[in-house]
This record gives structure tokens, sequence and C-alpha cells, in this order.
């Protein structure tokens, strides 16, 4: 596996830990 | 998730008039950056001049229209609610889910950019992952908070503009490259008078989005105070930086370059030579584009969150967060819609559909000023902090302007001019249905704590 595919895996990581924790904080706020 | 969960929890009132500004100029100088030399295309530099100053007049009549409904109704929907308060219910939804669309496709096209910009800058990055980020870390930001998000957008907005600045202060002082008056002339008209009219299209990318400075009222700790000053010091930084754009960019590039340039003044300063001038522009062009996809996440939502609030949508989108005071389901729903649009990768297609989107908001926001005028004549404090000159005058007028500057997308643009107007007319009559279906009726001047309307007296 070359540098900019790994480089290129992390941006696609961040992004799904971004959304994964907006969707899991808005479901934690929504069942309060 | 229960439904209408949070719904009692109310925006947070933190904004203050830099912030107002902020919001507004970082949505729209991306503009300055891009875009706005398709005018040179159609028309040269004469058609570009006319675009300037015809959809400058325009935009500074639609902020004054918008600086007086804001302070006076100090809504988060904006163009939306005025709409609702003071025309009706089908163009109250026409022109929220208009606003709507002109940001999500603002903000899907910014995201394409700084995608495009890393891939040049880095020819292995893939541009889609890129894209994503920028998408998903703005969202993130927004959901957070607003102060957080128009801080972020105070520094970028204020670095970008600092880079126009300084680049043509040292252009006139004779230390940012070699200017040349000849492509001024060898470039003026070169379509003729038809190309001067038809680059009338492209105009609104100077300005494109001016009006969403007005969106954040509700968020405002002194809105009467702080939407007039920002929306108007935004427009008069505007009108400073297309001018300036201007002036550099047609007397450092030939002209038939300038025309299908995608990053002008980045260009601009790469022929000026000086090192210093290219770095500076180059963060600029990067900044611009995360301040505009920035504010137009957080105006889409807002506009997402008030057509919900009134049952347009589902109520299930007017919740508030509990810990960050913002519309976090409307925040969350702007990213699958913006990462569409941006799949399909068609920069100046997504870019015409947010400018139809706008250019039926320039209708509606006069014609509610129109109404508003009509049904409350008192100019007392309560009703209008803000008195707008020569009005309503001037909203006639910015009526005719947008109607001008739509028909001209016909040249090149007409089957998007079509489906972007039956669009908006299906919306109307689903939105009209839906209206009928609900049962709650809004006694919104009473609500405000205003006088009878005088329709009904």
């Amino acid at each position: 596996m070359d540098m900019w595919t790994l480089i290129n895996g992390v941006i696609y990581l961040i992004c799904f830990a971004l959304i994964g924790w907006m969707l899991l904080d808005a479901s934690k706020v929504s069942n309060k | 998730m229960s439904e209408n969960s949070n719904t009692g929890v109310e925006l947070v009132k933190t904004l203050r008039p830099y912030h107002v500004w902020a919001l507004g100029v970082g949505i729209v100088l991306v503009g300055e950056y891009m875009g706005w030399n398709f005018t040179v295309a159609k028309g040269g530099i004469l058609g570009s001049l006319f675009a300037l100053l015809v959809a400058g007049t325009m935009y500074v009549m639609v902020s004054l229209c918008a600086s007086e409904l804001g302070s006076s109704t100090k809504l988060a929907g904006g163009p939306y609610d005025w709409a609702r308060l003071f025309v009706g219910p089908g163009a109250a939804a026409i022109v929220g889910l208009a606003v709507y669309m002109e940001y999500i496709a603002l903000e899907a096209a910014d995201a394409i950019v700084v995608a495009s910009i890393a891939q040049s800058i880095f020819p292995e990055i893939q541009t889609f992952p890129v894209t994503l980020l920028v998408i998903a870390a703005l969202t993130f930001m927004n959901y957070r908070g607003v102060v957080a998000a128009l801080n972020l957008n105070f520094a970028l907005t204020f670095t970008a503009l600092i880079a126009i600045i300084a680049f043509f202060f040292m252009n006139i002082g004779g230390i940012g490259g070699t200017w040349h008056p000849e492509y001024l002339i060898s470039g003026a008209i070169p379509n003729g008078f038809i190309g001067v009219f038809a680059a009338l299209q492209f105009g609104p990318w100077f300005y494109l989005g001016i009006e969403g400075a007005a969106m954040c009222a509700e968020e405002c700790k002194h809105p009467t105070r702080a939407i007039p000053l920002g929306q108007q010091a935004g427009m008069i930084t505007l009108l400073l930086g297309a001018g300036m754009t201007l002036y550099v960019c047609s007397g450092l590039i030939p002209t038939a370059e300038l025309g299908v340039s995608v990053y002008p003044l980045f260009e601009a300063a790469n022929q000026s030579g000086v090192k210093f001038l290219v770095a500076f522009l180059a963060i600029g062009t990067l900044f611009t584009c995360l301040a505009s996809a920035n504010g137009t996440v957080c105006d889409s939502s807002r506009s997402w969150f008030a057509l919900s609030r009134d049952h347009f949508l589902t109520n299930w989108f007017a919740a508030v967060h509990t810990k960050y005071s913002t519309p976090y389901r409307a925040v969350i729903f702007t990213m699958p819609i913006a990462v569409a649009f941006a799949y399909s990768g068609f920069l100046d297609q997504v870019i015409t559909f947010s400018i139809t989107s706008g250019l039926v908001c320039y209708v509606m926001i006069p014609f509610s000023l129109i109404r508003f005028r009509k049904m409350f004549p008192e100019h007392t404090q309560k009703v209008r902090p803000f008195v707008g000159p020569l009005q309503p005058y001037l909203a006639y007028f910015t009526i005719f302007l947008a109607i001008v500057i739509m028909s001209t997308l016909n040249w090149g643009y007409s089957y998007n001019l079509i489906f972007g107007l039956l669009f908006y007319i299906i919306a109307y009559f689903y939105f009209s249905w839906r209206y009928r279906s609900i049962d709650a009726k809004h006694d919104w001047g009473e609500d405000m704590g205003w006088p009878e309307p005088a329709h009904r007296k």
C-alpha cells in the first residue's frame, strides 16, 4: 500500500469519525 | 428518536455585528476569487464592469430590503420568514426551499473547489474524500455552535479580504506586477452589446448570498442594530472588493485567458511574479472557499429549521440541541444533500442552480418588503427599527433587475433555468397543499407584539 492510498484512507476515516460522532450525539440528545 | 423533542429550547442569542458581517461576506467573497470572470468570457471587460454595476445595484437594494425585514422580524428563517409573514404560505415555502438550495449548492461548489485546489497541490490525493472531509468538518463546526463557526468565518474571511486589498495596493504602488492598459482596449467588448447583456448572468457571482447575513437575526444579541450594520458593512466591503478584483485581474491577465480561468485572482498573482502575493492569494482562495462553505451550512440549516418549525416539513427537524443551542438535526441534514450535489462534480451546473435559486429569492425579498410596508405602514421602533430609504420604489426596481438578470440565463443555461423554475412551481403546489392540511394558524402579529395590520382595521 503506498503512502497516498493510506492518506486517502485516513481522510475517509476522519470523515466517518466526525459523522459518527454527530449522529451518536444527536441520538443521545433526542433520547433525553 | 422521539418526535418534537427539544423544540422548546431556543437558539442562543450571542452574535454581534461583526459576526453578521462575517457570515454575509464569508459566503460571498469566494465569488471575488473565482467565477465572476465568466462575465469577461461573455462580454469582455466592459461586460464585466456592466455586470458588476447592475448586479451591485440589485444587491445593494436587496440588502436594504433584507436589513429592514431582518431587523423587524428577528427570525432565523430570513427570506422564508418574511415571505411567510407578509406574502403567503406557498410563496414562503418556495423562498425557504430556494434559500436552502442556493446555499447547499454553493456549499457543494465550495467543497469541490477546495478539493480541486488540494489535488492541484498534491496530484495523488483523491478529490471525493477531500470534498467529503470539508463538508463533514464544517457540518461538525456548525453542529457544535454558531459562535465558534462564525468566529472561524470571521478569521478566514478577514484574511481572504486582506489578501485582495494587499494585492490591489501593491499593484497600484508598482510592486505587485506590471498592469497592462492595452488588455482593457483589446478585450473591451469582444462579443458586441449582446455579449455585454449576456454577461449579466454571471454578475451575481460578485455578491451571491449576501442576503444570508440577515438570517442569523434570531441568534443576535441586538438584532435591530446588528443586522442593518453588519449587512450594509458587508455590502460595502463586497462592492470595494469587486472593484479591486476587476481592476487587478483585467490589467494583469489577457482577456481571453481571464474569461476561462478557474482561479483568476490567484492567476493574476502568478502573473505579477511576486512570491509573497502568490502565497497570500493561494491561502486567500482556500480560506474564502472554506468560509463560504461554513456560512452556507449555517444559513441553509436555519432555512430548513424555519420550514420545519412552521410544519411545512416534518417537525422533527425543528429540534434545538440542549447543550449547543443549534438546530442540530437541520444542520446534520445539510450534509447528505451537499454530498449528493458535490458527487455530481459539475461545478457550473451546481452554481447555475444556486444562482437561479438566488434570483427567485431576489424577486421574493423585495416583494415581501412591499407587502410589509403596505400591511404595517407605521415607522415605530417596535415595528420597523431600521427604515430603508426610497422604499418601496427601490423594491420594485429590484424585482425588475432580478427578472432581467434571470432572463439572461437563457444564453447558455436555458435548460437549467426552465428546470429550476419548474422545480419551484411544483414546490409551490406541494407546499400549498401541505399548508391546507395544517390545523394550527399562526397569529404572528400578536406573537411579535405588533399593532393590528393595516388591512384588518
